[in-house]
């Protein structure tokens, strides 16, 4: 549900029974708080979406709606030294000024949007006062020019060497600096070699024309890198303060994540619209070019990468994820490219923002509902759901040069298959050695066989795929996808022993746990995770799926015609 | 302030080994925080990024719900559950054994065991194995004082995950061939560890007061392993145990719980450890070198300055946070950069983290850099520090630091884990945020920094880790470090070899073979033709065209009745048409040159020079065909692929995505057809192009195509 933005509480934290001011609000802003208050406690209608555990709060948050499993005695407060009111005791007594953190942990989930359409959800915890924020926003296939893969990726690296109010010496020369490098740039990476390629000059006497075009780049590359100070913006980041800056890519999803103060959600909140608005994007060639050769030589490292990327490319032949197996090229692209790209990814309606840690959620809303107003930005058009072709008959491919038998096989999954279920019924079918398959495997006389899947996979899509994962040592027989495709037949009469779906379900609780072993890690894998279902609801921890229903959706996927890759030589 | 449920505690063995813990970090008592008050937002209320960005005061939360003994002296603590958005409870025991204590390595064999025995014959899995087939996760911590365990669950599963910790505690000694299989298991897993990430590792050993990761190894090889177990009876104890929970269950569901589970645990009596036999161990300060694989001498070294930090419990902790901070904060800004800018290593940017064991943690700041920067850095960073003595933190910068300061003295309860072993620790030391914020308040004030604050902020290790080639200096404060003892050392790895690279050589052999063959094609140096290009909706293009293999064209195209020469040379990029000259832009040039040299002869005449390689990507079905598809490696396409039909070996589709002058990347596919054979070679007659999947069409038809032969 979007929020608009005059309809949204922007109450502050309730002390004694007095309404208590703000810093960050203007008058006016301040006048709205108390009417929203007034008018919430009359039992004004839902404004903004709260989930705690899954159910929506209407009116304004409660403060202290802690939950608490059971009434505590007097004696126990005691106890443990609070006074009736300690927990919501929320004010700095010397001036009656409300704070930004406390009272936390009565808070539930809050998801809203900014006006300027940013995706925000705030998580508030118990713990250390700081606030953990995580910004998710799409890279990859989704985002990048068709062919310049990375670009996007490239793109928010860069930005966080500053803007052209932070960073800039002189904005007016350094634009023009940076235009003529990338005209120069541009120029001599696609300059044909005439001198290399024929292994000397054809023509007798004179420079050729590369040799200008790299002169020209070596002389006007200093005057670009005095016009700035790539640093200043990580600086003014640090003062503000945050800490813990970091940029990850993770399925196609950055993750910008930092940790700042309560207080200082408002000047990282100002850099991050700033970042996103402003952005002069230096350097962005050579990010494309480190990140380009990293990816390659990750894809490099990897046997299986050729049949990943198969198996992706025959799955969803009309989307652009087809292409995102392919082992990175080192492409060329000009800067307005990257800047068309940069904005695309980075504008608030593909955004999502999540804040965790210990702060007052309605002041940081209101704090946020007043920085992230309005976007420069070009509306993106939507982005194009990938859904996976059904296959009329099994579809077959090879990728030579094996050195040992693999083979990846890949179902499609029916349209809203629910993720928990066929990520639980994948795991006790073909999970590791001690899944059916593994064991399977074993009897049929492969014994050094390994096995592994995933599902739901890849994550942007929206119906995956179940893709079974299957190798073997060197010198055993080369046939295995033939093998695992008999098995795969077989196993659609396969019924789980008493037991062995709850422990794979468990096991996909505890990577799930595993992802979000705190509070910065939680903020990233829910803004990634929101980010991934852009209309759906707020992500929330894996629940026990219907176990009885788990097998008949696995002979379901297991019936249909999968896409097998071996690693083979014909 | 935490307030405690029993005044008689406060000596108890628990509280004493917690203390005794930061005592080693806690340094000189601080002074009595004054009644100076918290910032006032009034009179500073935006905020500013220099001064207010603190929390104005802490959050009032009381996590503490009840604590008790139980007869046998265990501590338990029970904590607030918020279930939050993970539904997740959490079971943790503070043990009060670390590295520091017994012999060196037997903490880490006795842990080990702890978390990692199990018992087939009875059927008693580790607890490692029962959290996680609960859905859970476990954290293990292990410090120089203590050891903190925290099983983390689904919350509906915490009794078990309470069973199991106390199943493991409580469990009987293993026999010696488990035991030996233990330390084997425990030695293949850090050896695993180091090879995986040796930076990480060497900071993390530095940290624990190890010399290096190599003895750190060393030291749980020479350990007999049934030292575990003595060590475990002797450390691992419920009078010097916390066991702290932060579960849905109510107070006295959680007593009785303990007191099932626990009740029965009972200390041995041993006599007292020999003195000698534990050692304080301190992180060492100083260059710390590891010696690179001569293959790598190349390659920039890689530098991690390891800034440890003070315990976040020790009494001056804010203070020396605060110091800490003003000389670098994340690698940025304070003195540091300041000084790195005036001795040219101001473009260098750190990728930082903080590594937290047990009781201690540091900020890590990763680089690279040559060589000789390396020692540059490591005397600025020295300078820095020594500045606080010359020149106290100004006013100005402990501002600047103020914010960071409490960011940073948090840092180490980032994960789930950490922090609530930080509360537990808070609750038993009884410190709490408004203390702390207390004393950032009092030491951003105009009274000067105290000197003796200086000199125990200078106290605290630093280190520089550097993995790059043998130094050139015999500096006192430079140490060569090992990874791994001599005989857990792997052989260098082999070069990985490209096997896709190898698989598309016969396939391209049999193509050379199959258009006339490769001493044929050897003697190829360029080609010429003549075809007509027609495109949907606009007039029929006629061009005559002839390419070297040295990159020059010369091309005629006739429209309409108007001819355009073209001739691209090394030194020119020319295109003429009535008279008129123009020099082409590399993009331009780059453009009209790519359109021929996709060109199955081009392709293969520059792979038979060796001029490209190809990679072997995929065989597809293709209707009733099959193609065996290539990818060029390195060539100035920025992606080409070629499809060679597997049964005739010729080159049917040709893919490239090129830059078009427009600065659009472009993707042409080439469609071969009607070879036939011109001076004994093989070469298409027709050619059928899509741009962009299909937002243009062309075919071109060949009335002439002559290669140029030796």
């Amino acid at each position: 549900m979007d929020i608009h933005p005059t309809a949204v509480v922007v109450a502050t934290a309730q002390l004694g029974g007095g309404v208590v001011v703000d810093p960050f609000h203007t008058n006016d802003e301040q006048r709205r708080i108390d009417e929203a208050l007034t008018s919430s406690s009359e039992g004004s209608g839902e404004s903004v979406r709260r989930t705690a555990g899954g159910a929506p709060t209407p009116g304004r948050a409660r403060p202290d709606s802690r939950p608490i499993s059971k009434p505590e005695t007097s004696m126990q407060q005691k106890c443990d030294g609070r006074s009736p009111n300690g927990p919501r005791r929320a004010i700095l007594s010397l001036c009656g000024i409300a704070i930004a953190c406390s009272i936390a942990s009565a808070q539930s989930a809050v998801d809203f949007r900014t006006p300027d359409g940013t995706r925000f959800v705030l998580l508030p915890t118990t713990g250390a006062a700081v606030v953990h924020w995580a910004v998710a926003t799409p890279v990859g296939t989704q985002v990048d020019p068709a062919y310049t893969p990375g670009l996007a990726a490239a793109c928010a690296q860069a930005s966080l060497r500053g803007t052209w109010t932070i960073g800039s010496l002189d904005a007016e020369r350094e634009q023009k600096a940076l235009t003529d490098l990338d005209e120069a740039e541009t120029a001599l990476d696609i300059a044909p070699n005439m001198v290399n390629s024929a292994g000397g000059d054809n023509d007798a006497g004179g420079p050729s024309r590369r040799q200008e075009l790299l002169a020209r780049v070596t002389e006007l590359r200093p005057i670009a890198e005095a016009l700035c100070d790539p640093l200043a913006f990580r600086r003014v980041l640090a003062a503000a303060p945050a800490r813990d800056v970091q940029l990850r890519f993770t399925a196609d999803t950055a993750i910008l994540s930092l940790t700042t103060t309560p207080l200082g959600v408002a000047e990282v909140g100002r850099l991050l619209v700033e970042r996103r608005e402003q952005q002069a994007l230096r350097w962005v060639r050579e990010d494309l070019v480190q990140l380009q050769h990293s990816a390659a030589a990750e894809w490099d490292r990897s046997p299986m990468s050729p049949l990943y990327a198969e198996a992706l490319a025959l799955s969803f032949p009309s989307h652009s994820l087809a292409r995102a197996g392919d082992r990175p090229s080192i492409g060329g692209f000009r800067r307005d490219l990257a800047l068309a790209t940069f904005a695309k990814s980075q504008h608030p309606r593909n955004t999502v923002h999540v804040l965790t840690g210990d702060f007052d959620a309605v002041t940081v809303q209101a704090t946020l509902m007043s920085l992230f107003t309005k976007t420069s930005l070009p509306a993106p058009e939507p982005m194009a759901k990938a859904m996976p072709r059904e296959q009329a008959a099994a579809r077959r491919a090879m990728v030579p040069g094996a050195k040992r038998p693999a083979a990846v096989i890949s179902y499609a999954l029916p349209a809203n298959t629910a993720p928990t279920s066929i990520a639980t019924v994948a795991r006790w079918f073909a999970g590791g050695a001690d899944s059916w398959l593994g064991r399977e495997l074993v009897r049929s006389g492969r014994k050094t066989a390994t096995v592994a899947v995933r599902a739901p996979w890849p994550d942007t899509a929206a119906t995956g795929l179940l893709v079974i994962e299957v190798t073997d040592l060197p010198g055993t027989p080369m046939k295995l996808a033939d093998d695992v495709l008999a098995l795969c037949t077989a196993g659609r009469k396969a019924a789980p022993e008493a037991g062995q779906l709850p422990l794979a379900f468990a096991s996909l609780r505890r990577d799930f746990e595993r992802d979000i072993g705190g509070d910065p890690q939680l903020a990233s894998w829910l803004a990634h995770s929101a980010l991934l279902d852009r209309d759906g609801a707020l992500p929330h921890a894996p629940t026990t799926p219907p176990f009885n229903e788990l097998v008949a959706l696995l002979r379901r996927v297991l019936a249909t015609n999968p896409v097998v890759v071996e690693w083979r030589d014909a | 302030m935490i307030a405690r449920s029993r005044s008689s505690r406060p000596a108890s063995s628990v509280s004493l080994f917690v203390a005794a813990a930061f005592a080693a970090c806690s340094g000189a008592p601080a002074p009595t925080p004054d009644a100076t008050p918290p910032a006032d937002p009034v009179t500073n209320p935006a905020p500013t990024p220099d001064a207010s960005a603190l929390p104005t005061t802490p959050s009032d939360d009381n996590p503490l719900v009840r604590r008790f003994d139980l007869p046998n002296e265990v501590d338990v603590v029970m904590l607030r559950h918020q279930p939050g958005l993970a539904m997740s409870a959490e079971v943790a025991v503070l043990l009060a054994g670390g590295t520091e204590l017994g012999a060196q390595g037997a903490a880490d064999l006795a842990t080990y065991l702890l978390v990692h025995g199990a018992d087939v014959t009875s059927g008693r899995l580790s607890l490692q194995q029962r959290i996680e087939d609960l859905g859970g996760t476990l954290t293990v911590e292990q410090g120089r004082r203590s050891t903190f365990v925290c099983a983390r669950v689904p919350q509906e599963s915490w009794q078990k995950a309470h069973a199991a910790i106390a199943g493991a505690l409580l469990a009987p000694a293993p026999g010696r061939g488990q035991l030996e299989r233990a330390q084997q298991d425990l030695l293949a897993r850090r050896t695993a560890a180091i090879q995986r990430d040796p930076m990480r590792e060497t900071a993390m050993r530095l940290l624990l007061g190890d010399e290096s990761p190599s003895a750190h190894v060393q030291s749980v090889q020479d350990r007999d392993p049934t030292e575990a177990v003595q060590f475990q009876k002797r450390y691992f104890r419920p009078d010097s145990t916390v066991l702290a929970l932060r579960v849905p269950g109510t107070p006295e569901q959680v007593e009785a719980l303990a007191k099932k589970e626990f009740g029965s645990w009972t200390a041995t009596k041993l006599a007292p450890e020999p003195e000698s036999s534990s050692q304080k161990r301190v992180a060492p300060s100083g260059i710390v070198w590891i010696e690179r694989n001569p293959a790598d001498q190349q390659a920039p070294c890689e530098v991690e300055l390891l800034l440890q930090w003070p315990s976040q419990h020790a009494e001056d902790a804010v203070s020396l946070h605060l110091v800490s901070n003003c000389i670098t904060q994340d690698g940025i800004g304070g003195r540091l950069e300041r000084l790195m800018q005036e001795t040219g290593l101001g473009g260098l940017a750190f990728a930082p983290r903080v590594t937290t064991v047990g009781e201690d943690s540091a900020l890590v700041l990763r680089a690279e850099l040559p060589t000789d920067g390396t020692l540059a850095l490591w005397n600025t960073l020295s300078l820095a520090r020594r500045s606080l003595r010359d020149l106290p933190p100004t006013p100005s910068e402990r501002s600047q630091a103020r914010g960071a300061a409490w960011l940073s003295l948090r840092s180490s309860e980032d994960s789930a884990a950490t922090a609530m072993r930080a509360v537990v620790e808070r609750i038993v030391l009884q410190v709490d945020e408004r203390t702390m914020l207390a004393r950032i308040d009092a030491l951003t004030g105009p009274e000067p920094v105290p000197p003796a604050l200086i000199e125990r902020y200078l106290e605290l290790p630093f280190a520089m880790i550097v993995r790059g080639p043998k130094p050139q200096t015999d500096r006192k404060d430079l140490r060569l470090c090992e990874l791994l003892p001599s005989d857990r050392r792997a052989p260098p790895a082999a070069a990985p070899d490209d096997a896709l690279l190898e698989a598309g050589k016969p396939w391209l052999a049999r193509t050379a073979d199959a258009i006339g063959g490769q001493e044929l094609l050897s003697r190829v140096t360029g080609l010429g033709a003549t075809r007509t290009i027609a495109t949907e909706g606009a007039p029929d293009i006629e061009e005559t065209f002839r390419w070297s293999l040295g990159g020059t064209l010369q091309r005629s195209r006739t429209v309409l009745g108007v001819a355009v020469e073209t001739d691209l040379r090394a030194s020119e990029w020319i295109e003429s048409s009535g008279g008129k000259k123009v020099q082409l832009s590399p993009a331009e040039a780059n453009w009209r040159l790519s359109e021929i040299e996709r060109h199955p002869l081009a392709l293969l005449a520059n792979w038979q020079r060796s001029a490209m390689q190809f990679r072997m990507l995929t065989t597809r079905e293709v209707g009733d065909r099959e193609h065996v598809v290539l990818e060029a490696v390195a060539t100035r396409f920025e992606r080409l692929r070629i499809e060679v039909d597997r049964q005739s070996a010729l080159v049917r589709v040709v893919e490239a995505w090129t830059l078009s002058p427009e600065g659009t990347p472009t993707r042409a596919v080439d469609t071969w057809s009607d070879y036939r054979t011109v001076d004994g070679v093989r070469v298409p007659f027709r050619c059928s192009t899509q741009i962009d999947d299909g937002q243009s069409k062309r075919v071109s038809t060949f009335s002439r195509v002559q290669p140029q032969m030796r």
